[in-house]
């Protein structure tokens, strides 16, 4: 009888952040946004056809037409297609930074919270070192002197780096939920650690950390078109801000308007997309403003 | 709120991208007009006065002429250091501040005489004892690279407008090589200085055309004119005031040329920006000739390109004509063979084999290169696929769209290129120190003097050698030809030499690149020379140059 009551109060729960999420038309458009973003990167083969390498001379930045919906670029390939396949390495790069950002951050927020004391001074002290250096300038110094300049090898860098903010999430989130009474209720009962630890403490904790990831999601896309915009990226792959380093290089950024708009459109529109669903998410998990 | 402010920055940042496009069209219309004014003549009085304002792409990297060693220095430098030859329109290299010089007919004493009435800014004459000294201290400080060519040789100073130099063995472009790299400087002035390779010397005195009077590091090199120069037509320099601006920036440069702020670069310029400005009749755009070349380098201590079929099938799979197009924008020309064809004396038909797919395929097939796993790649006999990592500086933008050619190229045969994009000094580092590369694309600097550089590139103990070519008969061809006298002779080890090259291809030649240079045709009278070194801003250019009244 219990049970019963506490799933169907769960899932009250559940269905009031829901209808708020839906009531909440900036987090819909991120949604929507979101979702485009996806079918875009999974549909590319079907979308687009794959460009490489060089393409005719006498396509060589050509203005959008109904052939070349963005134009062309100065090796006379199609920039549509280029812009189409760079959501896929933008999805890519996120994902990949995303998981290497959790693997890292939240066992280091778990353990800094849930036990304190040493571990927290070394684990918050190494997230405060890596929050101090200017991560931008070392990202570009590794990406110039890694070995490989795949776009995974980009991906793995800006993963490794982008850490810190999630462990502190992590932290503090697990630190208020340590204090509640049922923590200490399931430590009495003789739970074991990593049991409390997976299912009640980071459980609980996760609102503000899936809130974080949207963000890092966000500049991961930001970071990875830096990287590329100063021809450290991957030059196989069509990447966003690898079009708009070719764009800079190329001479035309003055006269082919087409060459950096588009690539830059989409830098803007994915960005958007995740801040607007992180917004949204945000306000319907925060039960003083889903209430409202 | 926060949100509002986001899409207002959104829309600052789209409209931005227009805003760019609509003042280069008003431009544009201004341009036009000017059309009127270009027809008009100018008298040969009113040439006198005015400044013009170069873009140079980094401050230079000292002041001092016998330490000096990049191009953003020696454009300053040269004006007003001298040098005993200098370059003239067809690349040759003639005298500047000698007389032609005289080889003795075994080719061991060259005398060189100094022009008459010659003077450095301080009004001491120019005497031979300044060269005496330039070379004396370059040689016991093995100062730049220049020194290297003083070894084993000695001179003397019989009176105070000659020096004669005494060889060992022939060396037909001692003179043209060391006169023509090495800057002079007065002797009166430097002997007193302790340590030349660390001084600054930010009050040069010198020789040239201009002489600098004032500068600020990253913002801007203020030269003025002198009372007597005599390569200007009139005496002296037209022009009263050169100013240098460092932009470090290729894209800004174009920028401030367009909207006036420099009236000429002295670096080149890329083609879709020349382009442009050729269109505009503000502005006049010229191109010429580099000395050196772009090439795919081989590091032949590779397991698999060790063998030649590979490298031989590599160079046929190139298709030279899509990176004069897409990589150079069409102002570069096919390199054939090893030698340059600025260079038509040496063109003796040795020439690597030509673009040929199926022939290329031919070769590997029958060297036993088989696509053993269906990847698409072929695989040695052992299993190995043939698949290479190319490298190349990330700020060279015609090398990335040539990795990006020879990416495609080498598909067609079954090869995979692996492009890795790297810092400069990494590239360097690998060539040099580590050893550890497969490909590299790079570019020879400027190579004058043919019969004698060919030796500085491919002799099996020459430092710039990174490819590791090891061939005695090339070796001894390579040597034999820098001291040989007569013209027959050299032609002759030229010929066995190039022979050797074509058929090892230690290194595939890829294309000369044209330079653009643009600049604002209110000023007339440019002389253009060879090399991204000389362009249009050298001395006797800039010696020249006035305004058009």
């Amino acid at each position: 009888m219990l049970e019963l009551k506490k799933k169907s109060s769960f899932r009250k729960r559940w269905e009031k952040e829901i209808k708020a999420f839906l009531n909440h038309k900036i987090g819909m458009i991120g949604l929507f946004g979101v979702i485009f973003l996806v079918i875009v990167a999974i549909l590319a083969p079907v979308i687009a056809e794959p460009v490489s390498g060089y393409g005719n001379y006498e396509d060589k930045l050509l203005k959008p037409s109904s052939e070349h919906l963005f134009g062309t670029d100065d090796m006379g390939l199609d920039l549509f297609s280029q812009v189409v396949w760079g959501t896929r390495s933008s999805i890519k790069v996120g994902i990949i930074a995303v998981i290497l950002a959790l693997a890292i951050g939240v066992p280091i927020g778990l353990i800094s919270g849930y036990y304190g004391g040493i571990f927290d001074t070394i684990g918050m002290g190494i997230t405060d070192i890596f929050l101090t250096i200017p991560m931008l300038p070392l990202m570009i110094i590794i990406a110039a002197i890694a070995e490989s300049n795949s776009i995974n090898m980009v991906a793995f860098i800006i993963g490794i780096f982008s850490w810190p903010s999630i462990a502190r999430i992590t932290k503090s989130s697990t630190l208020k939920v340590c204090g509640m009474q049922y923590i200490e209720a399931a430590k009495c009962l003789g739970i074991k650690t990593k049991s409390i630890l997976l299912k009640h403490v980071l459980l609980n904790a996760s609102t503000p950390v899936f809130i974080n990831l949207t963000i890092v999601m966000a500049s991961s896309i930001v970071t990875e078109s830096s990287i590329s915009f100063l021809g450290l990226g991957d030059p196989l792959t069509h990447s966003w801000g690898k079009i708009l380093h070719n764009a800079y290089q190329s001479g035309a950024f003055g006269t082919a308007w087409w060459y950096s708009l588009f690539p830059s459109l989409a830098i803007i529109f994915f960005v958007i997309s995740f801040n607007f669903l992180s917004m949204g998410v945000r306000d319907a998990l925060n039960p003083r403003i889903s209430r409202e | 709120m926060k949100r509002i402010l986001i899409i207002v920055l959104c829309l600052t940042l789209i409209l931005s991208t227009f805003v760019g496009c609509s003042k280069s069209d008003e431009a544009g219309a201004n341009n036009q007009g000017n059309e009127v004014k270009n027809g008009e003549q100018t008298s040969e009085s009113s040439k006198f006065g005015g400044t013009i304002t170069i873009g140079t792409y980094a401050d230079p990297d000292t002041l001092n002429p016998l330490t000096g060693n990049d191009i953003a220095g020696s454009w300053i430098l040269n004006l007003i250091y001298p040098k005993l030859m200098k370059l003239d329109e067809n690349g040759n290299k003639v005298p500047y501040i000698i007389e032609e010089p005289e080889i003795s007919e075994d080719g061991l004493t060259v005398t060189v005489t100094l022009k008459d009435g010659l003077k450095w800014q301080d009004g001491t004459p120019i005497t031979s004892k300044d060269i005496d000294f330039t070379y004396r201290v370059l040689y016991e400080q093995k100062l730049q690279w220049q020194y290297e060519v003083l070894n084993n040789i000695t001179w003397e100073t019989p009176d105070d407008k000659t020096i004669v130099f005494r060889l060992q063995e022939p060396f037909p472009t001692f003179i043209t090589t060391i006169g023509y790299w090495q800057r002079i400087v007065p002797a009166h002035i430097w002997s007193e200085i302790d340590d030349i390779k660390n001084y600054a010397n930010e009050n040069p005195v010198g020789f040239g055309p201009f002489k600098l009077t004032e500068y600020e590091r990253g913002q801007y090199y203020i030269l003025e004119r002198v009372d007597e120069f005599f390569l200007s037509p009139e005496g002296k320099p037209y022009l009263e005031k050169v100013i240098f601006k460092p932009y470090p920036d290729i894209n800004t440069m174009v920028l401030a040329l367009k909207s006036g702020d420099i009236d000429v670069t002295a670096k080149e310029i890329p083609a879709t920006a020349a382009k442009e400005f050729e269109g505009s009749s503000e502005f006049n755009v010229v191109q010429n000739q580099d000395l050196g070349y772009e090439h795919l380098a081989i590091n032949l201590r590779d397991p698999l390109l060790k063998d030649v079929n590979i490298r031989t099938a590599m160079a046929m799979a190139i298709d030279r004509s899509q990176i004069v197009n897409f990589a150079f924008d069409g102002a570069a020309e096919e390199m054939p063979g090893i030698i340059s064809p600025v260079y038509q004396k040496y063109q003796i038909g040795n020439y690597f084999p030509s673009y040929d797919v199926e022939g290329a395929k031919k070769i590997l097939a029958d060297a036993g290169y088989k696509d053993t796993d269906n990847d698409g790649i072929l695989n040695a006999p052992n299993g190995e696929n043939l698949s290479f990592k190319v490298m190349f500086a990330n700020s060279i933008t015609a090398h990335e769209k040539v990795s990006r050619i020879l990416v495609d190229n080498m598909k067609a045969i079954g090869i995979e290129l692996i492009p890795e994009p790297m810092d400069k000094s990494l590239q360097t580092d690998k060539l040099y120190n580590t050893g550890d590369w497969q490909l590299t694309i790079n570019t020879w600097g400027a190579i004058d003097d043919v019969e004698s550089s060919m030796a500085t590139l491919f002799l099996s103990t020459a430092s710039l050698n990174w490819m590791g070519y090891n061939n005695p008969v090339a070796d001894d061809a390579m040597l034999k030809m820098k001291s040989a006298i007569t013209e027959e002779e050299t032609m002759n080890f030229m010929d066995i030499f190039q022979k050797e090259i074509t058929k090892d291809i230690p290194d595939i030649p890829l294309v000369v690149k044209k330079n653009n240079f643009a600049y604002n045709n209110k000023f007339e009278g440019f002389v253009k020379l060879p090399s991204i070194l000389e362009g249009i801003i050298n001395p006797t250019s800039l010696s020249q140059v006035y305004i058009r009244k």
